[in-house]
């Protein structure tokens, strides 16, 4: 077990240090951020100075040792763009970004097993139909389609909610909603299927024969077991949220990372851009480590087959 | 419980509208990351700097023309060609509680005169080239010295660029208190402190700024208490919180989406012709556009009004040359720079033995509103004198490319002058011309008696000759100048100055006021 969660452990630091030089060299391939950052307007002489004052004028490898220095010490650098430290950047927006997602998790986690269940215990009637379909057509919808209907219904007719911003939680309310909704139909459906799998199962006849209540056999005996390919979704969907976030965010104008990243991109802002996709990395895989752990803790098979 | 909720949703979206009070919330497409007058000729800086700085000469920016009134100086006067001495006024505060003093004054044209980061550096090479040096000669009296004869002397006062910014301050930001240094301008970029009606009281770069009534402004208060501006930049975001209240008035509206604002009965468009040109421009450089005539013939074939009345609605000016309203005696109402002759365009392709090859044409998807569009339209048009044109759609800058073939820009009016727009970018070491369009001596000199010369009937005989050298030469064709749109609820009265440059958010004692 010890061995087995330590070897993923590693093997998750080895993927940082890859996806740390490979981001490196990736942003600079993309392209000379002096083409994409600088007005347009601007003479040759003051966009040579410029040059030399963001350094990139120096040879690429200086600049990468300049960047894994920086790395080292914890320094991560300075935006050529807003020209003050990255790190006060994503410390102003990242909260929000958390904010979302904890929202959307919550959301897709606490609706999405109950409907999972309910669905799978009625499977035959209408109630099970209906929360298949409705899952169906979240799970369908494109985020920025779903997201610009909302607006369209909830702020621009209704106008039930703010459109846009991060300045209170009502304005999380329909991002978080569009960052949850392909995650909570994945859910249900995953959670449905397995529910399905694991009601004919025998030891569940059994838990019925030897007198445990209904609630007990469905909650403890069916639930666990059904909750491993879950949890196998909800690693999965962590990733997909980080590609979710950058068209919420930017819809929605939260001011969050997703859609710092992206102009980061678009304007090749390397020292923003490469600790964008530094943190995005660090994101997904401690979200696969935490599923690895919780497999581990959820199925005892994991914890024999470790050791 | 969705029933119970959704009630109290209502009232608390009610209780946030910012209808109440003197106070405005502005959706904008876009804000500036870091703030400096002194640094930045930017379209998005141009929108924040008039409210909270103030240059020593301003003018009456009612009337495209050049009014101008006392500003931080009271009073001012060309001593002789190259000197101009001007009187400061007495008991202007900065926001930070500072007095203006001649050293604040001296100091801001100095960071700027001794190139005190490249971003400085620029801005003198643009606008403040002729500029020798700068003195105090007491308390109340500065003293501006030219190398050349200097017949904008005033215009360049006024620009946002000659902004007076409190030394001192700047100077104690960060490190030595008594000394200027590199960092010291880093922290003012990010809480700048000027004299205008507005203090910037909370700035969060590229997303939000906020300005606060400034109470001891030297002079008429601001109308309103507080301005917050919002960046927002997805335009269906941005017209939905307009609709909803959220915002009370949003910048950047294309031409299709006007009738979608102005049939809701609660919100209102207004808009103005922007002094700044769409154009393009062809790289004289490039084996396939060297020719002249190569050059003009694609000019000829392009049918501006035609542009104007299919993207624009008519809206939007097409100028004669490359010339603004705003020139005042300079203006060239009358020139024949561009013209539209498709015949003369298939004559001209034949001299230049145009061979069929595609030619490329370099866009941005968005940067300029309808710029994809217009290239779109501009490939039909020559196709209809049978050149072949390949659209490469790109953001990056292609402009410095050795292999740029046409590509699209934008000529903004820096200052109202033909030195501030036409030349900045197509003066001998303008911007367009380092990259595309390298000049001669007898150019140069041209340019030299047009920029330099004080007497405004030589100036406007120059500037017709250049304008008659770039109707020969080609390197630019200005299309028109955009006709930029707000959406408004309809209790706010604010239009876009005529006055201005491009993109100038006023919000002055007189340019605003809500219901």
């Amino acid at each position: 077990m010890l061995d087995q969660l330590v070897r993923r452990t590693l093997g998750a630091l080895v993927t940082l240090c890859v996806v740390i030089v490979a981001v490196f060299f990736a942003t600079r391939l993309s392209g000379n951020a002096a083409d994409y950052l600088l007005p347009p307007g601007l003479d040759a002489e003051t966009r040579r100075m410029m040059m030399v004052e963001m350094g990139l004028d120096q040879p690429v490898l200086a600049q990468f040792w300049h960047y894994l220095q920086g790395l080292i010490s914890g320094d991560i650098g300075i935006s050529l763009y807003e020209r003050r430290p990255v790190f006060d950047i994503y410390a102003e927006r990242l909260p929000n970004t958390l904010t979302l997602f904890g929202y959307a998790l919550v959301l897709a986690v606490v609706l999405g097993l109950p409907l999972g269940l309910v669905s799978a215990l009625n499977r035959a009637n209408a109630i099970g139909g209906a929360i298949m379909s409705i899952a169906f057509i979240g799970y369908a919808t494109p985020n920025f389609v779903l997201a610009i209907i909302m607006i369209l219904v909830f702020s621009f007719s209704l106008h039930w909610l703010p459109s846009s911003g991060s300045m209170t939680p009502l304005h999380f309310v329909m991002p978080a909603i569009v960052l949850a909704a392909p995650m909570l139909a994945e859910i249900v459906r995953f959670t449905r299927n397995a529910m399905l799998d694991v009601l004919g199962q025998d030891y569940l006849r059994t838990a019925r024969a030897k007198g445990l209540p209904e609630h007990v056999v469905v909650g403890k005996h069916a639930l666990r077991n059904a909750s491993i390919p879950v949890v196998t979704i909800l690693g999965l969907q962590v990733a997909g949220m980080v590609a979710r976030v950058v068209i919420v965010e930017s819809v929605f104008a939260t001011k969050g990372i997703g859609d710092l990243v992206v102009f980061a991109a678009i304007g090749r802002d390397y020292p923003v851009l490469q600790f964008g996709v530094i943190l995005i990395a660090l994101l997904v895989v401690t979200a696969s480590l935490v599923v690895d752990y919780a497999y581990a803790a959820l199925d005892p098979r994991v914890k024999v087959a470790a050791s | 419980m969705l029933k119970t909720l959704l009630p109290a949703l209502v009232i608390g979206t009610m209780l946030t509208s910012p209808a109440l009070a003197q106070s405005l919330t502005v959706g904008v497409q876009n804000l500036p990351a870091w703030l400096d007058p002194g640094k930045d000729f930017g379209n998005q800086g141009s929108q924040i700097y008039f409210n909270s700085f103030d240059p020593l000469i301003l003018k009456d920016y009612s009337q495209p023309g050049a009014n101008f009134v006392p500003g931080l100086a009271t009073a001012w006067e060309q001593t002789s060609p190259t000197e101009m001495v001007v009187t400061l006024r007495e008991g202007v505060k900065f926001h930070n509680g500072d007095t203006m003093t001649a050293d604040d004054v001296v100091f801001s044209f100095e960071r700027i005169l001794q190139d005190m980061t490249p971003e400085f550096a620029g801005i003198h090479r643009q606008f403040f080239d002729n500029f020798a040096s700068v003195e105090k000669v007491d308390e109340r009296t500065i003293r501006f010295t030219t190398k050349k004869p200097e017949p904008l002397f005033e215009i360049l006062l006024n620009t946002s660029e000659a902004s007076i910014v409190p030394k001192s301050h700047i100077a104690g930001l960060s490190g030595d208190p008594a000394a200027v240094e590199q960092s010291d301008f880093d922290a003012f970029m990010m809480a700048p402190v000027g004299t205008g009606p507005y203090a910037i009281s909370e700035f969060q770069p590229g997303e939000t700024l906020v300005w606060t009534r400034f109470a001891d402004h030297w002079g008429e208060p601001a109308p309103l208490e507080t301005v917050t501006l919002r960046r927002i930049p997805e335009l269906a975001t941005r017209v939905t919180a307009l609709a909803n209240g959220e915002v009370d008035l949003i910048t950047n509206v294309p031409p299709d989406q006007l009738q979608t604002i102005s049939s809701n009965p609660s919100l209102k468009v207004e808009g103005a012709v922007t002094p700044l040109f769409h154009v393009i421009f062809f790289n004289t450089e490039n084996p396939k556009l060297s020719n002249p005539k190569m050059r003009q013939a694609l000019a000829y074939a392009i049918d501006r009004n035609l542009l104007n009345e299919a993207l624009w609605g008519g809206q939007a000016k097409v100028p004669p040359a490359h010339t603004y309203e705003q020139f005042g005696e300079l203006y060239l109402p009358d020139a024949d720079t561009y013209s539209y002759d498709p015949d003369l365009a298939r004559q001209l392709l034949e001299e230049a033995g145009y061979d069929g090859s595609p030619i490329r044409f370099d866009t941005d998807p968005v940067y300029y509103t309808n710029g994809l569009l217009a290239a779109q339209a501009i490939q039909e048009m020559w196709s209809a004198v049978g050149v072949t044109t390949n659209i490469n759609v790109t953001t990056k800058w292609t402009g410095p490319d050795d292999d740029l073939e046409v590509r699209n820009w934008s000529n903004p009016m820096y200052f109202a002058d033909p030195a501030g727009s036409f030349g900045v970018m197509w003066a001998p070491k303008g911007s367009g011309s380092e990259m595309t369009w390298p000049t001669d001596e007898a150019y140069a000199q041209l340019w030299d008696t047009f920029r330099y010369s004080t007497d405004v009937a030589s100036r406007k005989q120059a500037y017709e000759q250049i304008m008659d050298v770039v109707k020969e030469q080609m390197p630019v064709l200005a299309l028109y100048q955009p006709y930029e749109s707000y959406g408004m609820r309809q209790g706010v009265t604010w239009r876009p100055q005529p006055g201005h440059i491009p993109y100038v958010l006023d919000f002055r004692a007189g340019s605003i006021s809500l219901e």
